[in-house]
């Protein structure tokens, strides 16, 4: 249907009944007392793994991941706070991809994706992942363990926080997702089931 | 094992199905009492979540006051982001834009993320029709698929099938035994549709909300199939009712929160993708066009009327968990597409009147769920209207001579006292009981779903004298 008559037709049944203004929200009051313990708390409720690390340490929690798998398949991105992985990938007999150049392929037999975060919510546990490059979808979707990096400058007490944040974004990327825990679904016998088609297992390193 | 729902009956005998059915009967009051009580819960962590129900109310009924200004610029924002737009008069319009886009994209596969926008235009029927398989990949909407049936709940639509059903139903599949234990169900469905995802050409999803101000959408999945149907295939489209807007991302935060509260117990969904058009130059991955279908499909019938609150819905599905008649009977024993208090509403809207009476009165009209709604829905006062226009237009001669009869026999205390004289004659004459069958064809239909109370020997009056 065309679109001057599609919105034409809502603004005759609209007809010449008040057009409201939206007045701020004012319920939106969320008190957080130490974000870093508060996001880590509320990270591990919904079934993820927080860590914290200083720049020097970051790759540890990699090592600590891939520690038991057998020659793990590890994708990382060369985003920014992403700690240099080779060497615990080495020391677990792993394979390390680069994204993007080792394309989507290897995107969907990796074993662990690791990538950085934009922003981390203490109220909820939440990370922003950006598809802007250098990083990409795939590498927090498609392997079944996800290890993001996120700097502690980037900890932001509540959502409400977070989307004043991406208000005042200058520009989008193609794609932002908020990512609150590992992937899960109630749908067979109302049982959790984690990993259903994102990462079962989800790991923040919280890099002071 | 699944009820058979005759949808070219009416809802009593749906119903009646329904309540012939133990198992689901047991399964919706564990289902629905687990998500009220995660619902309450969740919303006690809000300092104030009643003063947040007033502002998503607000905001939902200032979006509608200028739903036109809402559409365009999301429009022009979708655009500007290199997406395409397309606006659908109804749904034979809406379904035949996405086969197109499919055939041009030269799909024999789509993925579907759950949408229920979808489900009211048929839309998998006619991409069958057109030679494109579509898969449901929410696990309960793929369930139900596998199933042949519909969903019976909006955020839970496989909410009446137990674990032992879930695992007949992918044996079958199979072709081998599955047992019935959630970890290796759930992988094998892992399994399958990850192999769907990487070799689909299309990928389909809803929209929870559009952000008009950005131009961007919000999709929310658990599962994470909202994000690999917007993600992996080459072409997306999205399916969107034209009243599910937001100005702003912080309009959309007060959403969210109540949208997670209220639907699962949850403080945000495990993923919150926000769309911003295809695929940039420079990004390694995403699809390469993004389409945005704007439904109407009868919407614009209910602005400026008394049921243009009924389009503040977000779908959350809080006022179905809560009924008296849903918790008894269902979603299956309603409509297809939506049940529920919300669906005897928009029922009517997007199918036109005809839809309207009989739903409206599946329904105690306690007000659980206008107490329920985050975004203050006056959900029974609407069924209450949707009787009155039925009352209206469709009662049957007797049943309007019926009630004014009634109204004028109430009118005068001498005529109500000689009523009540009646009432008591009755009363003697049947003892007092409550009685299952009324006579004359008119009153047994009425007994045909409820018991009769008793008639008292003495009035309330004489009692209280």
């Amino acid at each position: 249907m065309d679109r001057s008559a599609f919105l034409e037709r809502i603004r005759d049944r609209l007809g010449d009944s008040e057009r409201l203004e939206v007045e701020g929200p004012s319920g939106w009051e969320v008190r957080v007392d130490g974000p870093g313990e508060r996001f880590a708390a509320e990270l591990e409720a919904v079934g993820g793994r927080a860590h914290r690390a200083s720049g020097g340490n970051a790759a540890g929690v990699v090592a600590e991941v891939v520690a038991g798998m057998e020659h793990p398949k590890v994708l990382v991105t060369e985003e920014p706070g992403v700690p240099d992985v080779s060497a615990p990938v080495a020391a677990a007999g792993g394979e390390l991809l680069r994204w993007p150049d080792a394309g989507r392929a290897a995107a969907e037999t990796a074993e662990v994706g690791v990538t950085g975060a934009l922003w981390a919510v203490a109220e909820t546990g939440t990370i922003v992942v950006s598809a802007a490059p250098p990083g990409g979808r795939a590498p927090s979707l498609l392997p079944p363990v996800h290890v993001a990096f996120v700097s502690a400058d980037g900890l932001l007490p509540t959502v409400a926080d977070l989307f004043r944040e991406l208000s005042a974004m200058p520009a989008y990327p193609s794609n932002l997702v908020l990512i609150t825990g590992p992937s899960k679904s109630s749908d067979i016998g109302q049982e959790l089931a984690r990993g259903v088609h994102g990462p079962g297992e989800l790991h923040v390193v919280l890099v002071e | 094992m699944s009820a058979e729902y005759d949808y070219g009956k009416g809802f009593s005998e749906r119903a009646a199905v329904s309540l012939a059915d133990p198992k689901l009967r047991a399964n919706l009051a564990y289902v629905n009492d687990r998500q009220i009580s995660s619902r309450i819960e969740a919303m006690s962590s809000l300092k104030d979540p009643d003063a947040l129900r007033d502002d998503a109310s607000r905001i939902r009924s200032a979006v509608l006051s200028r739903l036109d200004e809402h559409l365009d610029r999301l429009a022009t924002g979708w655009e500007s982001h290199g997406g395409t737009v397309y606006f659908a008069d109804d749904a034979t319009d809406a379904t035949s834009y996405v086969r197109n886009v499919a055939l041009e994209a030269g799909a024999t596969l789509a993925v579907k993320s759950k949408s229920m926008a979808s489900e009211e235009i048929g839309l998998n029927r006619a991409l069958e029709d057109a030679g494109v398989e579509p898969v449901e990949t929410d696990l309960g909407e793929y369930i139900v698929q596998l199933a042949g049936e519909h969903p019976s709940h909006i955020i839970t639509p496989s909410i009446h099938k137990s674990k032992q059903d879930v695992a007949r139903l992918f044996s079958e599949r199979a072709g081998e035994e599955l047992p019935a234990e959630v970890t290796p169900l759930a992988g094998y469905a892992r399994t399958v549709l990850r192999e769907k995802f990487l070799s689909a050409g299309l990928g389909i999803s809803g929209v929870n909300f559009g952000i008009s101000g950005p131009g961007a959408l919000c999709l929310v999945t658990n599962e994470g199939n909202g994000r690999m149907c917007t993600s992996v295939p080459p072409v997306h489209v999205a399916i969107m009712g034209m009243e599910r807007v937001v100005g702003t991302f912080d309009e959309l935060a007060v959403m969210l929160a109540l949208l997670g509260r209220s639907g699962t117990g949850q403080k945000l969904t495990q993923y919150t993708s926000l769309l911003f058009g295809p695929r940039r130059a420079d990004e390694a991955d995403g699809p390469s066009e993004s389409h945005l279908v704007i439904l109407d499909n009868g919407r614009h019938k209910a602005l400026g009327t008394r049921f243009q609150d009924a389009l503040k819905c977000i779908r959350c599905g809080a006022c179905l968990n809560v009924c008296p008649v849903f918790r008894q009977v269902g979603g299956h024993a309603y409509d297809p597409v939506y049940s529920g208090p919300i669906g005897a509403v928009l029922n009517p809207i997007i199918k036109g009147p005809h839809a309207a009476g009989e739903l409206a009165h599946a329904s105690t009209l306690c007000g659980a769920c206008t107490e329920a709604c985050p975004v203050r829905i006056p959900l029974h006062d609407l069924l209450l209207y949707l009787r009155q226009d039925y009352a209206g237009r469709a009662a049957s001669r007797s049943e309007r001579i019926a009630y004014s009869s009634w109204a004028r026999a109430w009118a005068t205390e001498g005529r109500f006292r000689v009523f009540s004289q009646a009432g008591r004659v009755l009363g003697a004459l049947t003892r007092g009981r409550p009685l299952r069958r009324l006579p004359l064809p008119l009153l047994s239909r009425w007994t045909r779903g409820r018991v009769f109370p008793g008639f008292p020997r003495s009035s309330y009056r004489k009692r209280r004298t």
